[in-house]
C-alpha cells in the first residue's frame, strides 16, 4: 500500500464525519480522485455505516414496558 | 440551566416530575424506552439483558431525577447511566475479553479483495426475508466487536451522539472515541464483506 493510501485509510472515518481540517480533507479528496481502489474502499465503508444505521431502532415488547413501569412506580411510591 | 442545550420537552417533563406528576414519568419512559432498549440489545444481544439495562437505567434515573440540574441533556444522562449498566453487566459475566482491534489487521492489500460486495439496504425493500437476513448479519457483526469498540460504535453511529458527547458520556478522550469508532467501522466492513463472500461472520 502506498503512503497516500495508508494516510487515507487511517483518516477515512474523520473524513466521512467531516472532522478533518481543510488541508487534510483536500489532500484526501485529491488522493481519492486518483486512486480507484481507495475510492472503492471509502464507498464500501460509507455503505457499511449506512447499513448499520438502517438496522437501528428496535421496538421494546409491551410486556417489558409494563414490567418496567410497575417497578418504577413501586420504587417511587416506597 | 443552559438554555442553548436544553430540550424544551424534556425540561417540561422534568419540571412536571419534580412537581409530582405520574404522567411525566410515563412520558419520559415512552420517550426513551425504545432507544435505550435498542442500545441494550445491540450491546448485549439478549432480550433479558436489554430489559435489565432499561430497568436499571430508569430506576436509577428516577431515583436521582429530583436533583437533576439539567447541566447535561436528559437523553445524554440516561445513556450515560445505560452505558454504565452495560459495562457492569459485562463485568459480572466475565466471559467477554476486551481485546484490541489493530489497524494493521484491517489494512486492505492492493488488489487482493476484488470488488467489495456489500448489499444495499434499499436493493429491494419489498423483500422482507432478505432484509431480515441482512439485519441479522449486521446485528451479529456489531455484537462480535470487542465491548469498548461496540460501545463507541453504538453511541456514535446507531444513537447519533457526536464525538464530544460520546467522550463525555464514556469519560474518555475525543481521540479515543475517534480511534475506537474508526477501528469498529473498519472491522464491521470486513465482517460484512467477509459474510457475503464466504457466508459467515468471522
Amino acid at each position: 500500500m502506498k503512503n497516500d493510501c495508508v494516510k487515507c485509510f487511517q483518516r477515512i472515518s474523520e473524513y466521512l464525519d467531516g472532522e478533518l481540517e481543510d488541508k487534510t480533507c483536500h489532500e484526501i479528496d485529491e488522493h481519492l480522485r486518483q486512486c480507484a481502489e481507495c475510492r472503492e474502499y471509502v464507498d464500501s465503508l460509507r455503505k457499511t455505516i449506512q447499513l448499520c444505521k438502517g438496522t437501528a431502532m428496535e421496538q421494546m415488547p409491551i410486556d417489558i414496558h409494563d414490567r418496567i413501569r410497575s417497578k418504577i412506580l413501586e420504587l417511587l411510591c416506597m | 440551566m443552559d438554555k442553548v442545550r436544553a430540550d424544551a420537552t424534556d425540561h417540561g417533563l422534568i419540571t412536571a416530575f419534580k412537581a409530582g406528576s405520574i404522567e411525566a414519568i410515563d412520558k419520559i419512559v415512552e420517550r426513551y424506552e425504545n432507544p435505550i432498549f435498542t442500545f441494550g440489545l445491540k450491546m448485549c444481544g439478549h432480550l433479558q439483558d436489554a430489559e435489565d439495562i432499561v430497568q436499571e437505567t430508569f430506576l436509577s434515573a428516577f431515583k436521582y431525577l429530583e436533583n437533576f440540574r439539567e447541566e447535561t441533556k436528559l437523553r445524554n444522562w440516561l445513556f450515560k447511566i445505560a452505558a454504565r449498566a452495560c459495562m457492569r453487566k459485562r463485568r459480572k459475566k466475565k466471559c467477554e475479553p476486551d481485546r484490541e482491534i489493530s489497524l494493521e489487521s484491517l489494512i486492505h492489500k492492493d488488489g487482493s479483495e476484488g470488488k467489495y460486495e456489500i448489499p444495499d439496504w434499499s436493493d429491494d425493500p419489498s423483500d422482507n426475508i432478505l432484509r431480515a437476513e441482512l439485519k441479522e448479519v449486521i446485528d451479529n457483526a456489531i455484537l462480535s466487536l470487542p465491548p469498548k469498540y461496540r460501545l463507541v460504535f453504538n453511541l456514535r453511529d446507531i444513537e447519533g451522539f457526536n464525538t464530544e458527547e460520546t467522550a463525555e458520556l464514556l469519560e474518555i478522550s475525543k481521540q479515543s472515541v475517534k480511534t475506537r469508532l474508526h477501528r469498529a467501522r473498519l472491522s464491521l466492513r470486513e465482517k460484512i464483506v467477509s459474510h457475503y463472500r464466504e457466508g459467515k461472520i468471522q
